[in-house]
């Protein structure tokens, strides 16, 4: 049955890999320019953890190349929901809309057994085409990774195996979509928002929380954060003195009030003030405490993610298993 | 003859379809009900009956694309739908779907592939017969030809039962007689049970010999041709002018069990019967029926059913 | 070799057609004794009809001997195969009898139709309990 499942997927297979293909060559400029940039910083010691003045200019010069690139990468989550619409929802839907289930079910292979088959000729394809996504964009964001880290959004999304767990989850949502709605454009419709549904509050609520995040107290005003480049920030906060409270914005503002009104108003002026507010601040006890993500925990993150989309897969695939056993006709 | 002796002594012969209390229903309407038939080895079946009698639900329930609601439905043994039945069983539906994008050769090869056993040989023969162009996407082929193409996929499977609705609805009356030819051919050859629906009666006797007639989503007659022939009649009688009163039912004579068609006049009154036994009464004659008639006949009388149990001399065919 | 046809509407069983037309074609002498007829599907593909029709007519050729069926080989007209139910075997005597009758009926003013139709009548009539015509 292998000719058969190529034979009626050869084409999607051919755009997916048309798609990586074209974004490698569109890509290829833009990141071999970059990894030029990227060069020179390292070169001048301005990657890291205290950035020097000196490379204020060297950093202009990467963040003008990479801005669009950093604009539009994060477009690009969207090429699993478009896998798994454009290979996940037809494959049991347009055999319904089109009737030719009673052909491809009357023959000499049962439903589940043709289902199976079909679902491991697809999900190779998704998953090649996956794999191959990831090189590229691998490849492509290494640089920006090297200057931003690459627990960041965009260095998450695009390496390892989350892309690839993405794919196939969105993969599964359209053979359950299919199967469940048995017409080719509302599956599609339904993957794609069943995609989104899912996708925005795991990357956005739940992935920051995958492990509890890591603290450092003390740091004082003055200074950065002390994370590497690698850790993933979740946040800054202002923290009363003695050392353990952390202090909501409208209780911050108060306090910010209160250095203002104790600070000699006339020696102040809007270019040292940011200066003296935190010499005020570190004098009377006030510290910031970082919430991060160590750097170290990068790929038990990835292995999480990954693994969350796995089972929610399953649990789609497992459901369209018995939607199309049933048969209703 | 020694062989009946011999299927005797070993029960029934198996029968290539055998349902007991089968039944469908779709959300709250059933399509099929209470449908308990043994269709015997190696006949051709025609399954009889106007649009919505049940006649496709059948079908798609012995094929396994449908399932019972109540009731079993086997194939040569073997639960319809499981891989023992598929194995054993073509099938090509009311509106014979091909895959639009695909071509004729490509629908072979999926054939070959798909089915264990599919005559390749034979399928690209009779295609070229046929003059049906193999590179062609079947999308782009006229109605005729894309039946054409899926009863060869049907046929070409060598299954022990094979399962056709309407084969014939969308040919021209040329075309119709050459595919039952085919068909025929093809059963002689492999010695396999054809069933196939039709709400068209003409030219039954020709190719079916066996008869099942549907109506209203139930089984009304089933039974061998040759049983359905020697057990009914076409009685011609007395008038109403002979009998006096014009009466109701009228004069019926001693040995028939059920009338289902009555054509009273004054000279004479024609009646298609079906028979307990023989006719003596002197003023009625007694003449064959066709299957066409008995066909008809049961569908103008949606009340009547008739359900004999098969001889067992008939399965081996020593004597008609 | 004998090439079958059928007359769908003539009232008598398909088989039984196919059976008289090998005894017609022995009687003429255009099939012999040890000829080949075609396999049961050779007849199907020609006339395309049942082919346990063709299979019953074949058996009952055999029964009435006009044809031999050698297995794996086909079936071949039997040799001697007595052209047992033509009007040769019928005695002289109930032809001339019947001969006479046509001429009583014409003179009495029935039509060729009238003589058959009263015939047909009392033949059936006869040979009522034996089942139906």
């Amino acid at each position: 049955m292998t000719w058969l499942v190529w034979r009626q997927h050869r084409l999607e297979a051919l755009a997916a890999v048309t798609v990586v293909a074209v974004l490698a060559i569109v890509a290829a400029p833009t990141a071999l320019h970059l990894y030029q940039v990227t060069a020179l910083l390292r070169h001048d010691g301005c990657l890291g953890g205290s950035p020097d003045v000196n490379c204020g200019t060297a950093m202009d010069a990467f963040n003008a190349t990479s801005r669009t690139l950093q604009g539009i990468v994060p477009l690009l989550n969207i090429l699993p929901a478009l896998a798994g619409a454009f290979i996940g929802a037809p494959l049991v839907a347009r055999e319904y809309e089109d009737g030719t289930w009673r052909l491809a079910w009357s023959q000499g292979v049962t439903r589940l057994a043709w289902l199976r088959r079909q679902l491991l000729g697809t999900l190779a394809v998704t998953g090649l085409s996956a794999a191959l996504l990831t090189a590229v964009l691998t490849w492509w964001l290494s640089p920006v990774n090297d200057v931003n880290g690459r627990f960041t959004n965009n260095g998450f999304d695009f390496t390892g195996v989350v892309p690839a767990g993405w794919a196939l989850l969105a993969f599964a949502i359209g053979v359950l979509a299919g199967t469940a709605l048995r017409r080719v454009i509302p599956a599609m419709a339904v993957t794609l928002a069943g995609y989104a549904a899912i996708r925005y509050p795991v990357e956005f609520l739940l992935r920051p929380r995958y492990l509890p995040p890591a603290k450092t107290w003390g740091l004082p005003f003055a200074q950065g954060t002390g994370l590497a480049t690698n850790d993933w920030e979740l946040g800054l906060d202002p923290v009363a003195p003695g050392g353990r409270t952390v202090l909501t914005g409208a209780q911050f503002d108060q306090v910010q009030h209160t250095a203002q009104a104790s600070m000699n108003r006339a020696a102040t002026s809007p270019a040292t003030y940011p200066a003296q507010l935190d010499h005020w601040l570190t004098a009377h006890g006030y510290t910031q405490v970082a919430t991060y993500q160590p750097a170290g925990r990068f790929w038990a993150f990835q292995g999480i993610e990954a693994g969350i989309c796995l089972l929610l897969a399953l649990a789609a695939i497992a459901v369209a298993y018995r939607l199309v056993s049933r048969r209703p006709f | 003859m020694t062989a009946t002796a011999d299927q005797a002594a070993a029960g029934q012969s198996a029968a290539a379809v055998e349902s007991s209390g089968l039944g469908k229903r779709y959300g709250r309407t059933w399509a099929l009900r209470d449908c308990t038939l043994s269709l015997p080895e190696g006949r051709v079946v025609a399954l009889i009956g106007p649009n919505g009698a049940g006649k496709t639900t059948f079908l798609s329930l012995v094929m396994g694309l449908a399932e019972a609601t109540e009731g079993t439905v086997l194939v040569d043994g073997h639960p319809a739908g499981g891989p023992g039945a598929l194995a054993r069983v073509a099938f090509m539906g009311q509106d014979h779907p091909l895959y639009k994008r695909f071509t004729v050769a490509d629908h072979l090869r999926m054939g070959y592939e798909l089915n264990a056993g599919f005559d390749l040989p034979w399928a690209r023969a009779r295609l070229a017969d046929l003059d049906i162009p193999l590179r062609r996407p079947a999308g782009r082929l006229s109605g005729g030809q894309q039946a054409q193409v899926a009863l060869t996929l049907a046929l070409a499977k060598r299954a022990r039962v094979i399962l056709l609705d309407e084969p014939v609805a969308s040919l021209d009356p040329i075309a119709r007689r050459e595919v039952m030819t085919v068909l025929m051919t093809r059963v002689a050859e492999t010695g396999a049970t054809v069933v196939f629906s039709s709400h068209v009666v003409a030219e039954l006797e020709r190719v079916c010999d066996y008869l099942v007639v549907m109506s209203r989503t139930q089984v009304q007659l089933a039974g061998a041709t040759d049983d359905l022939i020697a057990a009914h009649a076409r009685l011609i009688g007395p008038g109403r002018a002979a009998t006096g009163a014009a009466g109701g039912d009228g004069d019926v004579p001693a040995g028939v069990a059920a009338v289902l068609e009555r054509s009273a006049s004054d000279a004479q009154t024609v009646l298609l019967a079906r028979l307990s036994g023989p006719v003596a009464d002197p003023r009625w004659e007694a003449r064959p029926v066709t299957v066409e008639d008995i066909a008809l006949g049961y569908m103008a009388a949606p009340g009547e059913r008739y359900q004999p149990s098969p001889r067992l001399s008939v399965v081996s065919g020593s004597q008609s | 070799m004998i090439a079958f046809y059928l007359e769908p509407d003539s009232g008598v069983p398909a088989y039984l057609q196919l059976v008289r037309q090998v005894e017609h074609a022995i009687r003429l002498g255009r099939l012999r004794a040890g000829d080949q007829l075609p396999s049961v599907r050779d007849v199907v593909a020609m006339i395309g009809i049942n082919p346990n029709t063709v299979a019953k007519a074949y058996r009952e050729m055999e029964s009435r001997h006009l044809v031999d069926t050698r297995q794996g080989r086909g079936t071949f007209v039997a040799d001697l195969a007595p052209a047992a139910a033509g009007p040769a075997a019928i005695p002289a005597a109930l032809a001339r009898d019947l001969a006479e009758w046509i001429a009583r009926a014409r003179a009495a003013g029935l039509a060729r139709d009238d003589a058959a139709a009263v015939f047909d009548q009392e033949l059936r009539a006869a040979y009522r309990n034996e089942g139906i015509a």
